[in-house]
């Protein structure tokens, strides 16, 4: 007896272990809003993923839904993906065909995948605020968002910049009784001062440090070459990596010999950014040559430390050969809209009248003014400061950031790290006479990268041959005197495969 | 264990060894331990402290609790991620041992037909795996994306800890079952009134092995989980932190946020010590079931 | 009951009705295993077609074949014997200290008499397990660092150098496999210890009327007792060969140890970077799958030879 009714009450445990959670789903899926034009928003950049609350207050929330809703007739709906898994949950989004129809994204990773949708007469009909804020000196990005055919896929977020900086402690200099390095020349001066004189103290002093090969090579390479650090043309018109330059060598020359007495920090070439931070904030850092915003972020603590700390960008120092600097290049990444949206039309309507004005814009990325924050001067450029609102807004609707938005604003701030950046943003950043250009500046970023994986399938391969070779060199690991060997290995693992392929594209591109 | 040990006279060869054993012991869990605590004292620095003297300290200047106001300052979300972690946990454990061990019982039994069969399969699960796009799809089209079911459901066994349980089970003599058996009992009733009393030990390691896998998960929630109100405390932490490291270089040119700095090592200490302190208070719950020996042979009918 | 138990023996019709309450108690796991784990195993097809991921499911099934193209490039990549080396180089040091590691302090602590140092000791050997790599690393980096770290004090008041440890080819793998070891030991010692206390205690008491000493109780009773979790622990570990510790490598190396650190997982995510190579990474996934099975079908075998129970 006993057995029947373990058998019965095992089958129904049985049952209930595979149908309760499909009753529970069923039971979460919403109902569909009747008539209602939708249009989902998923909000994978900028404010949403920068803030620590998951989601705004839900009163501002629905303020700002509604206030959208009342000017455009569009009722927007937000996604916003935790900060772990971000690309993760676009892409099985967009491979399940779930509701979806604004997103940032690479536009030369994305549009070759299928994924977004033809934005041309999207543009023509419903985008001409965007194409008219959209300044025309950075036309250039408008061409990096379309393919060979003239399709754009993506409205543009970054123009070309100038990113790269060496940056160093002034008030040491001042200590130390130095003048501010013009050139490099005098830049190894200080650096051997630094080394020597220890202004840290505990001989814990490192003259300079970066955190990668990239950011060493964009901040000092050019200035030994007449080239910019990146790709260059030869004189049969074939696109080289910029390892096969013969002053190359020069700059790498330097670099090893800097290591070598150590001016250079050891752990340079692949610090991470929290002991970059770590080393900077403790006082320890002489010069950082980084992208900006990782030395700049660490002033408000180094300050907390050492109140009269001061970093200053060098930004007009010059080397053997002219400029130190290379520009970066115009960015591909985007705001696009789904393939698969049901809606392209109203997503298009939606980013084009957040762009009518600055008052618009601001406010649907920021909050309302007056709540949030208010003008402190309400015309070109303006100045806006920033208000503790109570019931906060992370920006969940911001339709598109824009760097033509940016460049019209400051916002009035304290803070030290804030400082810092915002007077590089605005004094250098679009300056891109302060840095040299890569020989095929302006024409990469339309490379078909689909073409190039097809003729290189081991790309990956030479960048890490690239990147550990001349770390090593420089790390004084393995000796100069190979270098000619580095370049054989080189063409060893394909080389010449790569410059056919990337001078074809250029060939394309710009239509020799 | 071997209490009555003591009466018997070690040999001095014992005493050194046993010396040795606890002296080796000793320093082996101070190598453990120390990282441990220089993160818990970390998570008490003033953030100003802790910029003047580095990410790990091991003896504060001064006990600050910013780091934990500023985490817990989050008030209901986070206690809805603890209530919705608290569910995985335990809703979860008791599907998964039960499941678990109910399909081990089987497995444990020599001469079932089929078994061999089931088992390579259950291999192939071990070793080959459709991927993340097409497991998404499945589950999109079970309508459990966004149901806080998936998070139990999509793991429900563990086929390693599946065989070690199976491994188990044959371990434990026929002889025990069979004398139950001729009594009439369901093998239901052999599983659960005979066979899982006597594997404590394997059902409380197993059950941990659940339990710390639920508790540290935090990928599936942020895949199949679309709704802030039914994340994971996990998901809620590492995004509290995360957003202080906001790493997209395109980004921090474009929108309001230059000032941001690098996450403190304060409050990533304080992270840590919040995700772990309640998961390690279960553990000496569960120690007793690894320090009395369970006694197989004395059942013996 | 008894009836039917005799005859499980004989035919297969009665061996199906003496286990038809095993069958239906078994029921959940196989319905588990078909729904999540058969029927997304269909994308393992992609390995073999060139699939834009956005399409969906009908994209992925209908894409033509490409053969063996995937696989092809990944054996011709240029560092494919380097990364295939250090991939098993690095699991197979790990394997030698890793896995007697949990095992000893295991055997260890069921040595130790006063029941709360047990504890105690157990406790705390599974607080590494809780702290995720990236804080494990973090504490590695500033351990070891030039500027400040700890051992370079202790070098420096020995009058040595600082070393950059990290960024040295000669100790990364050292440092790889002391820093998993210290992770993993305590947490993998729970098996062991779970396999120990199923011992029955009257068999030391046997032994020790015998005259047994400790290290005879070690050799003739426990390490029996507890060889079958071992053989399949040690089966389980001898699949993962080729997971060398995705997470630890990507983050403690740089540059410069490269060549000594670069492993399968580093490499596909390297690629990943260049592009969505949905086909090519699982194509190399699957290959490292075929891998693992002929390695576990391997040591499962070898644990049969020995007379022990394998997963099979």
């Amino acid at each position: 007896m006993n057995s029947q009714i373990m058998k019965r009450i095992s089958a129904i445990f049985i049952v209930l272990l595979l149908t309760v959670p499909f009753v529970f789903a069923q039971g979460a899926s919403e109902a569909k809003t009747e008539e209602q034009r939708v249009v989902w928003r998923f909000a994978n950049t900028g404010g949403p993923q920068a803030a620590t609350e998951p989601s705004s207050d839900p009163e501002v929330y629905q303020m700002m839904q509604d206030w959208i809703l009342e000017e455009t007739g569009i009722l927007v709906k937000t996604i916003v993906p935790p900060k772990d898994q971000i690309t993760e949950k676009l892409n099985l989004l967009l491979a399940s065909k779930s509701d979806l129809d604004i997103f940032d994204a690479n536009v030369k990773v994305y549009q070759p995948k299928g994924a977004l949708y033809p934005l041309n007469d999207l543009l023509d009909e419903y985008g001409q605020n965007i194409l008219k804020q959209w300044p025309d000196q950075w036309e250039s990005s408008w061409r990096a968002m379309s393919t060979a055919d003239g399709t754009i896929w993506g409205i543009p977020s970054l123009p070309a910049l100038f990113p790269y900086s060496v940056f160093i402690r002034s008030d040491w200099l001042k200590d130390l009784g130095l003048d501010e390095p013009t050139n490099l020349n005098e830049f190894e001066a200080v650096l051997k001062a630094f080394k020597e004189q220890d202004p840290a103290g505990n001989g814990e002093t490192i003259p300079l440090t970066t955190m990668s090969l990239a950011y060493l090579g964009n901040s000092f390479a050019a200035g030994f070459m007449d080239i910019a650090y990146g790709n260059w043309i030869d004189e049969n018109g074939q696109v080289m990596p910029v390892e096969v330059h013969p002053q190359f060598k020069d700059y790498i020359a330097k670099m090893a010999d800097w290591y070598a007495k150590g001016y250079l920090y050891e752990e340079s070439i692949g610090l991470s950014r929290d002991r970059h931070g770590e080393l900077v904030q403790q006082n320890k850092v002489g010069a950082s040559a980084v992208w900006y915003t990782r030395l700049t972020q660490n002033m408000t603590n180094l300050k907390l430390n050492i109140p009269e700390a001061e970093f200053t960008p060098l930004v007009n120092m010059t080397g053997p050969e002219g400029k130190i600097y290379t520009n970066r290049d115009v960015f591909t990444s985007a705001v696009c809209i789904a393939k698969n949206s049901q809606n392209p039309e109203d997503a298009m309507r939606f980013i084009n009248w957040s762009q009518q004005d600055f008052n618009t814009y601001y406010s649907v990325n920021n909050g309302f003014e007056g709540t949030h924050w208010e003008y402190v001067k309400d015309s070109e450029p303006f100045i806006i400061q920033k208000l503790e609102a109570d019931k906060k807004y992370i920006g969940e609707f911001q339709p598109h950031l824009s760097f033509a938005f940016t460049v019209k604003a400051s916002s009035i701030t304290e803070d030290p790290s804030a400082l810092l950046a915002t007077e590089f943003l605005q004094k250098y950043i679009p300056q891109l006479d302060l840095g040299k250009k890569a020989g095929d500046f302006g024409v990469a970023p339309l490379y078909s990268s689909e073409s190039i994986q097809a003729a290189v399938p081991n790309e990956g391969d030479i960048n890490r041959l690239r990147e550990e070779e001349v770390t090593k060199f420089i790390m004084g690991i393995r000796p100069l005197s190979e270098y000619g060997d580095f370049i054989d290995d080189m063409y060893d693992a394909g080389l010449q495969k790569w410059i056919d392929a990337y001078t074809a594209e250029y060939n394309r591109v710009t239509g020799k | 264990m071997r209490k009555h040990n003591k009466l018997i006279k070690r040999t001095k060869g014992e005493m050194i060894f046993e010396i040795c054993n606890y002296v080796f012991l000793a320093s082996l869990t101070l190598v453990f331990v120390l990282p441990f605590l220089t993160v818990l004292s970390t998570s008490f620095v003033s953030s100003e402290e802790a910029a003047r003297r580095g990410s790990f300290i091991l003896l504060p200047n001064k006990i600050d609790f910013s780091a934990y106001k500023i985490l817990l300052a989050k008030g209901s979300l986070i206690w809805n991620g603890y209530k919705i972690t608290l569910f995985r946990v335990v809703v979860g454990t008791t599907l998964n041992l039960t499941a678990t061990s109910m399909l081990a019982y089987g497995l444990s039994k020599k001469k079932l037909p089929g078994r061999n069969a089931i088992i390579g399969l259950i291999f192939i699960t071990m070793i080959f795996t459709g991927g993340l796009v097409p497991t998404y799809l499945l589950i999109n089209s079970l309508g459990l994306v966004n149901s806080i079911w998936v998070l139990v459901l999509h793991m429900l066994i563990n086929p390693w800890w599946l065989i070690i349980m199976k491994n188990f089970f044959a371990q434990i003599p026929d002889s025990i079952e069979e004398s139950a058996s001729m009594d009439g009992a369901s093998a239901f009733t052999i599983l659960f009134r005979i066979i899982l009393p006597l594997s404590t030990p394997i059902l409380a390691t197993i059950g941990l092995f659940y339990a710390v896998w639920h508790w540290n998960s935090w990928f599936d929630a942020a895949i199949y989980i679309t709704e802030n109100t039914k994340w994971p405390v996990q998901i809620i932490m590492r995004n509290i932190v995360l957003s202080m490291s906001n790493s997209d270089l395109n980004q921090e040119v474009m929108s309001d946020l230059l000032g941001a700095p690098p996450p403190p090592v304060t409050i990533r200490s304080a992270l840590i010590v919040i995700t772990t302190i309640p998961i390690l208070m279960v553990y000496p719950f569960l120690q007793k079931h690894f320090v009395k020996g369970i006694i197989i042979g004395s059942v013996k009918g | 009951m008894y009836i039917k138990k005799r005859q499980s023996g004989v035919s297969l019709k009665g061996r199906l009705v003496h286990y038809k309450m095993h069958y239906l108690l078994m029921l959940p796991g196989i319905v588990f295993f078909i729904i999540f784990r058969y029927i997304p195993i269909y994308g393992i097809i992609i390995a073999f077609k060139d699939v834009m991921p956005f399409d969906g499911l009908r994209a992925m099934l209908t894409a033509p074949f490409v053969g063996f193209k995937h696989f092809i490039t990944f054996f011709n990549s240029y560092y494919f014997w380097n990364i295939l080396g250090n991939t098993l180089s690095i699991s197979g040091l790990k394997l030698l200290f890793g896995f007697p590691a949990p095992i000893i302090l295991a055997l260890l602590l069921n040595e130790v008499r006063s029941a709360r140092f047990k504890k105690v000791t157990q406790t705390i050997s599974y607080l590494p397990h809780f702290l995720s790599w990236v804080v494990v690393a973090g504490l590695f980096t500033v351990i070891l660092s030039t500027s400040g770290g700890m051992i370079n004090e202790i070098v420096k008041a020995f009058g040595g150098n600082p070393i950059y440890f990290l960024g040295d080819p000669k100790y990364f793998r050292s440092l790889l496999v002391i820093s998993e070891v210290w992770k993993s030991m305590g947490w993998g010692s729970i098996i062991y210890l779970a396999a120990l206390s199923g011992i029955n205690p009257e068999l030391y008491e046997a032994a020790i009327v015998d005259g047994a000493g400790r290290w005879k109780q070690m050799i003739h009773i426990t390490l029996p007792a507890m060889s079958y979790v071992v053989i399949l622990m040690f089966i389980f570990a001898i699949g993962n060969l080729l997971q060398a510790g995705f997470e630890q490598i990507l983050l403690l190396y740089s540059p410069s140890v490269y060549g000594v650190s670069d492993i399968i997982d580093t490499y596909v995510y390297r690629e990943g970077l260049i592009g969505l190579k949905y086909s090519y990474t699982t194509a190399i996934g699957l290959f490292k799958s075929i891998m693992a099975m002929i390695l576990i079908i391997s040591a499962n075998y070898s644990a049969k030879r020995m007379g022990k129970e394998g997963i099979w």
